[in-house]
């Protein structure tokens, strides 16, 4: 029994590390200017694959080309093993997105809605049907019009649309767009259940850094139609400086004491607290030391934000 | 097939496909009636010149004469009717954001195009064949049946058809009108591949239907030459069916031109669609 | 010298042609209407061949009424074409008093004697519309009606006759017609404008079978209003 479970979790372990999506070169070029170059980007199986970068700098235009809304300039797409653009119609049966914000045919109902765009990859009984509207919260709005639809409600019916076909690949694009907090709470939620208990690999693309922060495995950043950063949340974070909140006493001790050390940079220092930026790997020594020096330590709270990471690669004040 | 009716159903779910069913139904009718209070005055003007010769006895106000003068200004009215729809069905995608779902789903865009395009001919051979259906049921119905005369006065001649020949005749004749239609069905509906908007797509291809017809019927010697070149020239071939004989040569001259057209317009829409970058 | 005189006088008055430039021509009009004095009325199957490029027609077929003086009457099922003048049988038509009558010509029609005869309305005459009969002297016949050429229009009617109810009656007509174009008020078509307007020219046939001579028609079934007449 204990080896089963060892083959089970090694197997677990090996296809987690499938990569549901690759790209190679992959490039768009629109006129002169080049809005994506040279993309090889990873998404393994089960990743919330966040896709970051400032407006314009070309995620849409990555997500676009590997739904074949755009033609690549250059460069391939492999979505299971399989080349996209030769595989297509196999590829795409086990993918689902949504583009900027879900539109739909207004003048059909949101069933019709979903029997049609469902059944563009296969049949769907009307009970799924009814099923999906359920998780989304729309079964009770069925066979009205979409056009009387809120803005939220729209979104929640494009990702009962994405779930529908019980695809692999989840592509979002900017998902949280227009939403309420509560809406966004909503998605978060639903991105992570997709995840978890769906075992759906997400790959999404958004400007809330908190909320990536808080549900992504995974990311890449792009900038200028280039990629600068990609890896696991951890890793990429793990290798910023981070910055901790230290409650100590006496301050001015503990102030003059780290103000020597080189990898140690002091932000504040006030009302009992010291914020401080610290190199990589010296955390616990920075924590040894204040002890060492008979200085009290109530509290060493890191405060290491995605969004630090994010605006230090993309104005180049970072070397990753 | 599954697509092709997924296709029709989005555009018959539409209020705005009916326009032209109740367009086509208003005019029939109307005309119907005012021809049944005009009879006396409109057979006479029609046979004076032949009344101050021939005695002429008979249903001539039949039917089938209404019918086929209806079917005379179908050139002139239909065609606005098929852009409504044909310029609509691609572009209308666009505008309302759902080419981004449509475009993501497994069928390829040969197929989604393929079974555009066949839906938009479909929509053009249900309303000429409405227009058939009303006409020729209404007309039957108000004014009985009997022979036809044609009196082609352009070519200065009238042509005679007995009423046993005229179904198969009709149906030909309707048959004829529906591939005209369908080149500007396939013109339109290249346009709504090239366009983002429906209103381009409608207003340019009436432009060029009306423009073609006014070229081809100057009556200048450089026009003349020019209308042989011009599809419009050839999209009143029906009316050789109800002409004796029936120059079957003249007839699949058109047809085949006509056929050529379409083919052109659609293949240039198949590429621009597939080549097309969905940025919207 | 004065009974040479009077021997030529003699010779002359009764000399062939001075006794033909005596003669009434209107006298074959008198006896057309003593030879069919007897046709009160007829009915007869009637099928019409049209061979005329502007005129598309297949043959068609009617049953003609006729009741003398003036009453015609064409019964048909479908639409029947049928020429106005010449195109079926009247004895009452050419009445002397109606026509002033001239002698254009003798002549030898298909072997036998005949006159050439131009009628001329006279002011009491309803109809307006001139001739020139061709008159089969021997067996008091009208074998060929032309119309006075009017508004453009000729036409000319070539008869021939059987034996129906002892009478002889048209078996056959033959309607040559010279007129002007189809006016273009009838229904339009695209391409083929700016053409010159052709002549309606070619010929009418009509055969007539199944006679019915003298059956008593009523008065009632020539009342019965056919197309709507020009105003």
């Amino acid at each position: 029994m204990v080896l089963e479970n060892r083959v089970v979790e090694e197997m677990k372990d090996s296809l987690q590390k499938e990569v549901v999506l690759r790209t190679h070169g992959l490039s768009k070029k629109f006129g002169k200017r080049w809005a994506a170059r040279d993309l090889n980007l990873e998404v393994h199986r089960d990743d919330v694959f966040c896709f970051l970068g400032p407006n314009g700098a070309g995620k849409s235009t990555t997500i676009r080309m590997i739904l074949t809304l755009l033609m690549p300039t250059a460069g391939s797409i492999e979505m299971f093993g399989m080349d996209l653009h030769k595989n297509r119609s196999a590829v795409l049966s086990r993918v689902c997105g949504i583009v900027e914000k879900p539109d739909f045919y207004l003048y059909l109902s949101a069933y019709k809605n979903l029997e049609i765009l469902g059944s563009m990859t296969r049949r769907i009984e009307k009970e799924k049907i009814m099923e999906t509207l359920e998780v989304v919260g729309l079964k009770a709005r069925a066979f009205e019009k979409v056009k009387t639809f809120s803005h939220g409600m729209k979104q929640r019916l494009g990702i009962a649309q994405a779930l529908l076909t019980k695809p692999e690949l989840i592509i979002l694009d900017e998902p949280t767009t227009g939403l309420d907090p509560q809406g966004t709470k909503e998605v978060r939620e639903l991105i992570r259940r997709l995840s978890h208990d769906r075992e759906m690999t997400i790959f999404l693309s958004s400007h809330l850094l908190s909320e990536v922060e808080l549900v992504a495995t995974r990311m890449a950043v792009i900038n200028r139609g280039e990629l600068i950063a990609q890896g696991s949340v951890s890793e990429l974070l793990g290798k910023e400086a981070t910055e901790y909140s230290i409650e100590v006493l006496p301050l001015e001790s503990a102030t003059e004491l780290i103000a020597k050390l080189p990898w140690v940079k002091v932000l504040s220092a006030q009302n009992g607290k010291i914020k401080v930026r610290v190199e990589p790997g010296h955390s616990s020594e920075l924590n040894r030391l204040l002890v060492t020096h008979h200085i009290g330590v109530s509290s060493f709270s890191p405060h290491r934000t995605l969004e630090d990471f994010f605006l230090k690669i993309t104005e180049g004040t970072s070397e990753i | 097939m599954k697509l092709l009716w997924l296709e029709i159903f989005k555009t018959f779910s539409r209020w705005r496909t009916y326009i032209a069913f109740g367009f086509i139904a208003l005019i029939v009718i109307l005309t119907e009636i005012v021809m049944k209070l005009s009879a006396d005055e409109i057979m006479i003007r029609m046979m004076r010149s032949l009344q101050k010769d021939f005695l002429i006895f008979g249903n001539l106000l039949n039917g089938w004469f209404v019918t086929a003068f209806i079917m005379n200004s179908l050139h002139i009215h239909i065609p606005f009717l098929i852009t409504l729809v044909a310029g609509d069905i691609v572009s209308s995608e666009s505008t309302s954001g759902t080419v981004r779902l449509l475009l993501i789903r497994p069928p390829s865009r040969s197929k989604i195009i393929t079974v555009k395009y066949l839906t938009s001919l479909f929509y053009t051979t249900a309303i000429v064949l409405f227009l058939a259906c009303m006409s020729i049921f209404l007309g039957l119905a108000l004014f009985g049946s009997g022979d036809l005369i044609m009196n082609y006065a352009t070519r200065f001649r009238i042509v005679f058809i007995p009423e046993a020949e005229i179904p198969v005749r009709m149906l030909l004749a309707f048959a004829a009108a529906i591939w005209s239609m369908t080149v500007v069905a396939s013109m339109a509906f290249l346009f709504s591949t090239l366009a983002e908007n429906s209103i381009g797509p409608i207003i340019g291809t009436m432009a060029v239907v009306v423009v073609f017809f006014l070229l081809g019927n100057f009556p200048f010697d450089f026009f003349r030459a020019l209308s042989p070149y011009l599809f419009t020239t050839y999209m009143i071939f029906w009316q050789r069916f109800l002409d004796d004989p029936i120059p079957w040569q003249e007839i699949a001259r058109s047809a085949i031109i006509l056929g050529l057209h379409n083919i052109g317009l659609f293949l240039i829409a198949f590429v621009a669609f597939n080549k097309k970058d969905i940025t919207s | 010298m004065k009974k040479a005189c009077c021997l030529f006088l003699l010779l002359f008055l009764f000399s062939p042609e001075f006794v033909r430039a005596q003669e009434d021509p209107s006298r074959y009009l008198d006896s057309l209407e003593k030879k069919y004095s007897g046709l009160k009325d007829y009915r007869v199957d009637v099928n019409v061949h049209f061979d005329i490029e502007a005129l598309k027609a297949p043959n068609m077929q009617a049953t003609l009424y006729y009741k003398a003086p003036d009453k015609m009457k064409v019964d048909s099922r479908n639409v029947f074409f049928f020429p106005k003048e010449g195109g079926y049988f009247n004895p009452s038509l050419f009445k002397k008093k109606d026509f002033d009558v001239r002698l254009l010509e003798r002549l030898n029609y298909e072997g036998r004697g005949a006159v050439r005869l131009r009628l001329t309305p006279t002011e009491t005459n309803r109809h307006p519309q001139g001739f020139v009969l061709t008159i089969d002297t021997e067996r008091n016949l009208i074998r060929e009606i032309s119309t006075s050429p009017s508004e453009g229009r000729t036409l000319r009617a070539v008869i021939g006759y059987g034996e129906f109810a002892n009478f002889e009656l048209p078996a056959h007509i033959e309607l040559h017609l010279d007129i002007p174009s189809v006016e273009p008020n009838g229904m339009k078509e695209f391409g083929s404008f700016g053409q010159r307007p052709k002549r309606i020219t070619g010929k009418v046939k009509i055969a007539y079978s199944n006679y019915k001579v003298n059956s008593g028609l009523r008065d009632e079934i020539f009342n019965e209003a056919e197309f709507p007449k020009l105003k």
